[in-house]
């Protein structure tokens, strides 16, 4: 066998055509594996999105309330008091607080017996 | 070099998938793909793991497409697609060792004029399973991929020498491992 034969069996077999299947599934397989890479931040942005726009729709509702008008003011006419009648001031009395008189209590006597009849103890509170 | 076609459309979907377009992106996968998942079939040696390492290495991509140039995007993915399978291979399961043409059946007078498509698969497979990790990588991408020896020493961070041996060792092997399969079979 030439080295030509032997080459050109290997050849040939290697250039046989591979079941486009096996391509297939290996294309389907990287495409689900990006997809589920890019998901995360797909969701991050949708929710940061829907984030914002709720921000923007709360700022721009404040910015549109109507303002409450301010009451007017109330103008009450009030007519010219009468002329107060003269009276003549009386001579004020001065009243002298006298302070109460405090009752006269007896001090407080409070006796102690110790187990020695001899001693007694007498505890006088004012 | 096997550059997909059309590089001057793959360039424009490249640029619309930087700037966060999916579907551009899509395209570059469907312009890329073959490179990519026969590339890893041959290095791992089954559909399920080459599907898996596309899988990674098109992420990648996605990843670093503002880094990746238009110009050096096929030999950026074969990069990062020898290195996922050097990875892959490392991490897991060592493959079984090849017990040359037992595995191989076929009665035929002539293999070679009646070889179905599924034993040169077969053949192809087992071949490259008796190489080692960097042999079989710069087989693979020399003799197989059709790039220059200065592509592979690029694309494997090695010196050109380096793969022209490497090369060089691995086509001895294969050849004696095709030979003894059809030796016995006659």
């Amino acid at each position: 066998m030439s080295h030509n034969d032997w080459e050109e069996i290997l050849r040939s077999a290697h250039a046989e055509p591979i079941d486009p299947a096996h391509y297939t599934a290996v294309r389907a397989r990287v495409m689900a594996d990006i997809e589920r890479s890019r998901a995360p931040w797909r969701r991050l942005a949708w929710i940061s999105g829907v984030g914002t726009m709720a921000a923007a729709i709360l700022f721009a509702v404040g910015l549109r309330r109507p303002e409450v008008p301010r009451p007017a003011p109330v103008v009450i006419a009030i007519p010219p008091a009468p002329p107060a009648p003269v009276v003549r001031p009386r001579p004020m009395e001065i009243a002298h607080a006298q302070p109460a008189p405090r009752p006269h209590r007896e001090p407080l006597t409070i006796k102690f017996q110790t187990s020695d009849p001899n001693i007694i103890i007498y505890w006088i509170a004012d | 070099m096997s550059i997909p076609a059309d590089p001057l459309a793959g360039r424009t979907a490249l640029e619309a998938a930087r700037a966060g377009d999916l579907a551009a992106f899509d395209t570059v996968m469907r312009q890329y793909e073959r490179l990519v998942l026969v590339t890893a079939l041959r290095l791992v040696g089954n559909m399920p793991d080459a599907q898996d390492i596309s899988q990674d290495v098109f992420l990648k991509l996605y990843r670093n497409l503002n880094k990746v140039e238009a110009a050096s995007l096929s030999s950026w993915l074969y990069r990062v697609t020898v290195n996922a399978c050097h990875d892959k291979r490392r991490r897991y399961r060592p493959e079984a060792p090849v017990e040359f043409a037992e595995q191989l059946p076929s009665d035929a007078a002539d293999p070679q004029e009646t070889m179905t498509q599924a034993e040169r698969r077969r053949i192809l497979e087992l071949s490259l399973r008796v190489l080692p990790e960097k042999e079989r990588a710069a087989l693979v991408l020399r003799d197989l991929e059709g790039l220059s020896t200065e592509e592979v020493a690029h694309i494997l961070g090695s010196s050109e020498v380096t793969v022209r041996s490497q090369i060089s060792k691995a086509r001895v092997k294969v050849r004696d491992f095709v030979e003894r399969y059809f030796r016995r079979r006659t």
